[in-house]
């Protein structure tokens, strides 16, 4: 299992922080909204 | 909008937007008011664009450091400050909206200014910005002493 994370690098760094992005974009736009 | 552009309707007594606090970032976003006017628009635009200048952050620290793990943890960081967070929730600034053009900014100038023959190369691109930032407000205090006082 250790072998397959190493060798497929499964997740990346740049695929989280892309996440982040995302979520940070659409929950705060949903609170900014509901706010309003 | 409405044939009338840079038109200010926001502050009494002032009708252009150029003799007040001018911020170009805001006219950006009229095209976008134009196709959905609404405040909730310029609201989800600025979580996006916020949301946006992670990249640059992550791209910056993951240069300087050469941990990528370690980077994502800056964006947690940039994300989740309080003060970008509150001018987020607040509403609608020019302000809030520079925070991707400094962080794409400076890591522009960190490709073209930071060859890995010249270390530092970050310290002379932001002491450059402060000297100009300077000098601008200088010149700005000087022509004001010279203007006569209004009676």
């Amino acid at each position: 299992m250790t072998e397959f994370f190493r060798h497929k690098r499964v997740l990346r760094a740049e695929w989280v922080v892309v996440g982040a992005m995302l979520f940070y974009a659409v929950y705060i736009s949903a609170y900014s909204a509901q706010k309003h | 909008m409405h044939g009338d552009f840079l038109r200010l309707t926001i502050a009494p007594g002032v009708r252009h937007f150029l003799s007040w606090y001018f911020t170009p970032s805001v006219v950006l976003l009229t095209p976008v008011y134009a196709l959905w006017p609404s405040p909730v628009t310029l609201l989800i635009v600025q979580s996006v664009v916020v949301a946006l200048g992670a990249w640059p952050v992550f791209q910056l620290a993951k240069e300087s450091l050469g941990a990528p793990w370690l980077a994502a943890g800056y964006v947690c960081v940039y994300l989740m400050f309080p003060a970008l967070l509150a001018a987020n929730l607040y509403d609608l600034h020019g302000i809030t909206l520079t925070g991707i053009y400094l962080d794409a900014g400076e890591h522009h100038v960190e490709l073209v200014y930071d060859p890995p023959e010249w270390e530092g190369g970050w310290r002379v691109s932001a002491g450059t910005l402060v000297a100009l930032v300077l000098a601008s407000m200088a010149s700005y205090l000087r022509r004001k002493a010279s203007r006569p006082l209004p009676t």
